[in-house]
């Protein structure tokens, strides 16, 4: 149940936007919002978040400081990165540092709330084009220390095929799996993205000398 | 010109030749023996009695008519000038007059002793001339130099005829040739010439020397620097004229003050022009580098004198200089001399000048120490020159080495001048571009003004080395550079080498940053077309459309191809299939939210690139279709299937809903958007509307990209 949800946005026609399509996903909620990072990381240390909709790009900051601050005090908090044009660098980016989904905001509103429901209930999403670079982002990070960095050859499957363009409940068809293990198995990505991520920042610094 | 000269050469070499072949012929070669006697030294006939052969000694000539006469090593000396006295030239020339005449007899008896010490008289028919072939090397080696001498002189004074240098170098090649040719017909005679024959010879050879020595003096005298008047070069030409009167005329002490006190006056006389000319020269490297090359040329002369006579002395053999030989030297010498005042290559000079000096130097070294190791140190000769030979390649060949690093120092690419030509070629002002690319060069060649000149095609020496031209590139102009180093030394080969390359390197930099810029300009221009194509007709019809939820969509739309631009021009490039992936989860989305079915299918090459223009047809075609059976077609299923043949794609949507009426002529607005945009691609599009809708649309992919 998301009890309480933090939204981070700048542009006023779109907090309200979201403030709506969060309201009308989740009618129990009570919904805040700020319209700087400053804002957001008081409104993170203040209570623990069910769900942040964070906008990446605020006129004082980047959103990833936001996320990492939430991970951090809070765990269980799902992130949620709601862009513009996210860019596929940033949301890599955003991904690693611990969001668990990112929403177009160009998206249709139903569309949108959908997600935000499928996200609440452990199925996060994943399109075509972050699953690409995910595996690039894997590929590049190549086999480093340990195995719990590596993706599974079922992992490796499960982003093929959404690479390709396949939702969910195909992905699971597909594979002969039950959608909920596909979830699963994405978040295992989710997270093995953000370990892979340290341990690619980490294998940077030892190359660099700085450990 | 030439062709005169080289005929006047020619006519001259073939009379010298015509005398000297139209003389009796015993057919032997006779040469000075250890003891005052004439050996015979080879045979050239084959038609002698037994005898007669090389190795005997030839005593006395005679014929019937004449008597027998003795012969002694007197007779067969090469100059006869080098005899003491008045008195023994006029007795020589007698006896050459009696041998002559003994010569010329039908046939002649030779009293020869053999080597093994047997008294014989051989009987000889002389040949009326002498066959060309047997005319020793030093006869045609003085030919060869006469006429080079006079070919050479001769040549640059048709090359500068206005000049009064070169007109006393072709003078003193006339002296040469004239002193050459008569030496070789008497020097190389087989055993005597006519009395009359002689003095005409020895007085054309005695004033060809002096007239050369004269020449070369007024050369020196006019060039580079004229420091002699006319009327002074008068007197000098009448002092060797009357001192040459009275040595012919045999009014002087002895011969050798008549021949060898003027060439030693000349001598001092060319030594201290040549000092008073560099002195004068001091401030004009042209007049310098020639000066260089009189200097080079008398130090290469004395180098060969050195090997002709220095070294075989050392190493145990007789020396090998003759006259001839001398003759070959003064070639030498004089062909530097032409070189000097035809201003060849004087920019090189001082290269060669180090080279040849360095080389010089080394084997006086090598025969002086092998000198010391024999008689100072008393080794055995060939371990000598081996140690000597060791010792000038151990210790002077890296010394000479070094030192010519020194002397030969000229500009190279150094690591400073990198970043200079990179900050040149990427400054975007023209006139702080030029001033930069002066200032190199001048931090690189110190050069007294830089001009700029008309277009130059390649880095050349103008003027001798005094000038150097550099071509432009784009906004650099082509310059003219005057004076090296403050107008201490000429420009060199070496420069030009060097410029070119900066210019070179200049020129591939600035291409390259025209490349960069050109690339950055065509990056800017495709993504404004992209904008107003892509963007602005998307916002123009949200613009003017009234429907709020169709308003959302073509926002929605835009937005997504921003996003494509964005990325485009990150330079990700675009991927068919990732385009293609994009679009089936976004459609599988929409349409599982309104609980249709997508079947999708794609047939076709992996990895194509495609546009944003051509990305942004697919996707508005394929958006428009299932908006239309997500609204009209009560449908269960929408088929997609795109395929890519050849460079061509096939996109066919269909749905398996209520079609439409196929008479009515009226298509919606998205349709309609949707015709435009695939005949916008050059592509093509049909509809039919019974058993459900079905588009289909074909379209190339490389249309996109070359647009």
């Amino acid at each position: 149940m998301i009890n309480n949800l933090l939204i981070v946005e700048d542009v006023a026609e779109a907090r309200e936007w979201l403030t709506r399509i969060a309201q009308d996903a989740f009618p129990n909620a009570a919904i805040s919002t700020v319209q700087t990072i400053a804002g957001a990381l008081a409104k993170a240390d203040e209570l623990n978040w069910d769900m942040a909709l964070i906008d990446l790009g605020l006129p004082d900051g980047s959103g990833l400081d936001v996320i990492r601050r939430i991970r951090k005090l809070s765990p269980d908090t799902i992130c949620v990165v709601t862009t513009v044009l996210g860019e596929d660098a940033h949301i890599v980016a955003a991904l690693s540092a611990g969001a668990q989904g990112y929403l177009l905001k160009g998206q249709p509103s139903t569309l949108i709330q959908r997600q935000l429901v499928q996200l609440q209930q452990g199925m996060p999403a994943l399109s075509p084009t972050i699953a690409r670079r995910i595996m690039e982002h894997f590929q590049r990070t190549g086999p480093i220390d340990g195995e719990t960095k590596k993706l599974t050859t079922r992992e490796l499957e499960v982003l093929t095929l959404v690479a390709r363009g396949l939702r969910n409940a195909d992905v699971a068809l597909a594979l002969g799996l039950a959608e909920t293990t596909i979830a699963t198995h994405i978040k295992t990505i989710y997270r093995k993205l953000g370990i892979s991520t340290r341990a690619e920042a980490a294998l940077h610094a030892n190359r660099l000398g700085l450990t | 010109m030439l062709v005169v000269l080289l005929g006047l050469s020619t006519l001259a070499a073939a009379s010298a030749l015509f005398v000297a072949v139209n003389q009796p012929w015993l057919g032997v070669v006779l040469s000075p023996g250890d003891d005052g006697s004439v050996v015979i030294s080879r045979v050239h006939r084959t038609d002698f009695e037994p005898n007669l052969s090389a190795g005997g000694r030839l005593d006395a000539i005679g014929s019937e008519n004449t008597g027998s006469m003795g012969v002694s090593a007197l007779d067969i000396v090469e100059e006869p000038d080098t005899l003491n006295t008045y008195d023994a030239i006029n007795a020589f020339r007698a006896r050459q007059s009696a041998l002559s005449i003994i010569q010329n007899q039908s046939r002649v008896w030779l009293d020869v002793t053999s080597a093994s010490g047997d008294a014989h008289r051989v009987h000889v028919a002389p040949f009326l001339a002498r066959p060309a072939w047997s005319l020793p090397f030093e006869f045609w080696l003085q030919l060869f130099v006469g006429c080079g001498g006079m070919v050479l002189g001769g040549w640059v004074w048709i090359l500068r005829r206005r000049e009064a240098g070169p007109f006393y170098l072709a003078i003193s090649g006339l002296g040469l040739m004239a002193s050459a040719l008569s030496a070789a017909i008497y020097g190389t005679r087989e055993l005597s010439l006519p009395e009359e024959l002689l003095t005409v010879l020895s007085s054309i050879n005695h004033a060809g020397t002096s007239s050369f020595g004269a020449a070369i003096i007024c050369l020196l005298a006019v060039y580079p620097k004229r420091i002699a008047s006319d009327r002074q070069l008068i007197v000098i030409w009448v002092t060797t004229a009357l001192a040459t009167g009275a040595s012919i005329g045999q009014l002087l002490a002895s011969p050798s003050i008549g021949i060898y006190t003027l060439m030693v006056a000349q001598f001092i006389a060319i030594g201290a022009l040549i000092a008073v000319q560099l002195f004068l020269s001091q401030r004009n490297p042209v007049a310098r580098a020639a000066l260089g090359w009189f200097g080079l040329s008398i130090l290469a002369g004395t180098s060969v004198f050195v090997f002709a006579i220095a070294t075989p002395l050392l190493i145990g053999l007789e020396p090998q200089a003759s006259q001839a030989s001398a003759f070959g030297v003064i070639l030498l010498i004089y062909a530097g001399l032409a070189l000097g005042v035809a201003r060849y290559r004087l920019f090189d000079l001082g290269t060669w000048a180090f080279r040849l000096g360095s080389y010089f130097v080394g084997a006086i070294l090598l025969v002086g120490l092998d000198a010391f190791f024999i008689y100072g140190v008393a080794v055995e000769r060939v371990p000598a020159f081996g140690i000597a030979l060791l010792t000038v390649g151990l210790v002077y060949l890296p010394i000479r080495n070094a030192i010519g690093a020194q002397l030969n120092y000229s500009p190279n690419l150094t690591r400073q001048d990198f970043p200079q030509l990179v900050e040149i070629a990427l400054e975007r002002a023209p006139e702080r571009q030029i001033a930069q690319w002066r200032g190199l060069l001048t931090e690189s060649l110190n050069p007294l003004t830089i001009e700029i000149v008309d277009t130059v095609s390649k880095a050349a020496l103008i003027e001798d080395g005094q000038g150097l031209l550099i071509p432009g590139h784009l906004n650099l102009p082509s310059l003219r550079l005057q004076f090296a180093n403050g107008g201490r030394r000429l420009f060199s080969q070496r420069d030009v080498d060097h410029v070119q390359n900066l210019v070179d390197l200049i020129t591939h930099a600035l291409k390259s940053s025209d490349a960069r810029e050109q690339g950055v300009r065509q990056e800017r221009t495709r993504i404004a077309r992209d904008l107003h194509d892509n963007i602005g007709a998307q916002l123009l019809r949200t613009l003017h459309t009234a429907d709020l939820p169709r308003k959302d969509a073509i926002i929605s739309e835009t937005l997504a191809d921003l996003r494509d631009i964005i990325s485009n021009a990150q330079g990700n490039g675009m991927a068919l299939d990732e385009v293609l992936a994009e679009l089936r989860y976004e459609t599988d989305e929409r349409l599982a939210l309104a609980g249709l079915q997508l079947r999708w299918h794609y047939a076709g090459a992996a990895d194509l690139g495609i546009s944003a223009r051509l990305a942004h047809t697919l996707r508005s075609v394929v958006r428009e279709c299932a908006s239309n059976t997500i609204r009209h077609a009560q449908a269960t299923e929408l088929s997609i299937e795109i395929c890519e043949v050849n460079g061509e794609i096939d996109l066919v949507v269909s749905d398996d809903g209520k079609g439409f009426d196929e008479t009515d002529a009226k298509p919606g607005r998205g349709l309609n958007n949707i015709y435009s945009r695939i005949l916008g691609a050059g592509g093509s599009l049909s509809i039919t509307g019974t058993n459900g809708t079905r588009i289909g649309a074909r379209f190339c992919l490389a249309e996109g990209e070359v647009a």
